[in-house]
């Protein structure tokens, strides 16, 4: 497979070099939502457990839901994402969010 | 622990619903106002449930003010083994006219200035109603 390179593309601004990864690998800021999303949601869970003894799962990835909503929302207006890519994450985090919210604490 | 009574679970999804409400206007208008190809509202499904959910958020308030009116006509009636004192069904009635009366300056007012959405208001004054509404079935039922 021949890779496109950076002098072969034409719009070299910071929006043209934020997509050159997408040219060739449509999935590449998806999958950095995705570890962003991962990563976010461990350190909170595991910073809590470390602090107080026990976690709240439901809270770390609902905190981390409204944080990757928000980078994808940032990554749409350097085009890197499709729109469709906004709503599954939108709609994944709504669920824990929801769920969360939805969960009564003692 | 899962929620059980009639009013926890009408304030939360009530709360939910705005949640939902607030997050895609949200992105909807940063989307919009920074110039994106690509909007989320261009989905059907997201179009269609915003759209459903603002206009059931709006006529929130209105619904639950014609139930308020409707439970505050009724006349009590005396079961088995119980005691209606009419006098207190007066005072319910008065006085949660006058709570409405003074949400409307400390909420809707600020509100209105601050620009914050009817919709907002339209939520927060049906959970005020139909906490009154509970509560005054609650004096009916038990005076207290």
């Amino acid at each position: 497979m021949t890779y496109t390179e950076l002098q072969n593309i034409s719009y070299q601004s910071l929006k043209g070099i934020l997509q050159f990864p997408s040219l060739d690998t449509p999935m590449f800021w998806p999958i950095i939502l995705l570890v962003v999303f991962i990563t976010m949601s461990l350190l909170t869970f595991f910073r809590e457990v470390g602090r107080d003894g026990k976690g709240n799962m439901l809270s770390s990835l609902a905190v981390a839901g409204y944080l990757t909503t928000s980078l994808s929302l940032a990554f749409t207006f350097l085009d890197l994402i499709m729109y469709q890519v906004v709503i599954t994450i939108f709609v994944i985090s709504l669920v824990f969010q929801v769920l969360f919210m939805l969960t009564k604490k003692d | 622990m899962a929620i059980t009574s009639f009013r926890e679970i009408w304030v939360s999804f009530i709360l939910i619903g705005l949640f939902i409400f607030s997050m895609i206007s949200f992105i909807a208008l940063m989307q919009d106002k920074n110039n994106v190809d690509d909007s989320i509202l261009e989905n059907e499904i997201i179009n269609n449930t915003f759209n459903k959910l603002s206009q059931n958020l709006t006529i929130l308030e209105n619904n639950t003010q014609t139930q308020r009116q409707s439970f505050e006509s009724e006349i009590p009636e005396r079961g088995f083994g119980s005691l209606i004192i009419f006098s207190i069904v007066g005072v319910t009635q008065k006085f949660t006219a006058l709570l409405i009366g003074i949400f409307n300056i400390i909420i809707v007012l600020p509100a209105s200035i601050l620009g914050i959405s009817p919709i907002v208001t339209s939520a927060l004054g049906s959970i005020l109603l139909v906490s009154l509404v509970l509560l005054g079935w609650r004096v009916y039922r038990i005076g207290s």
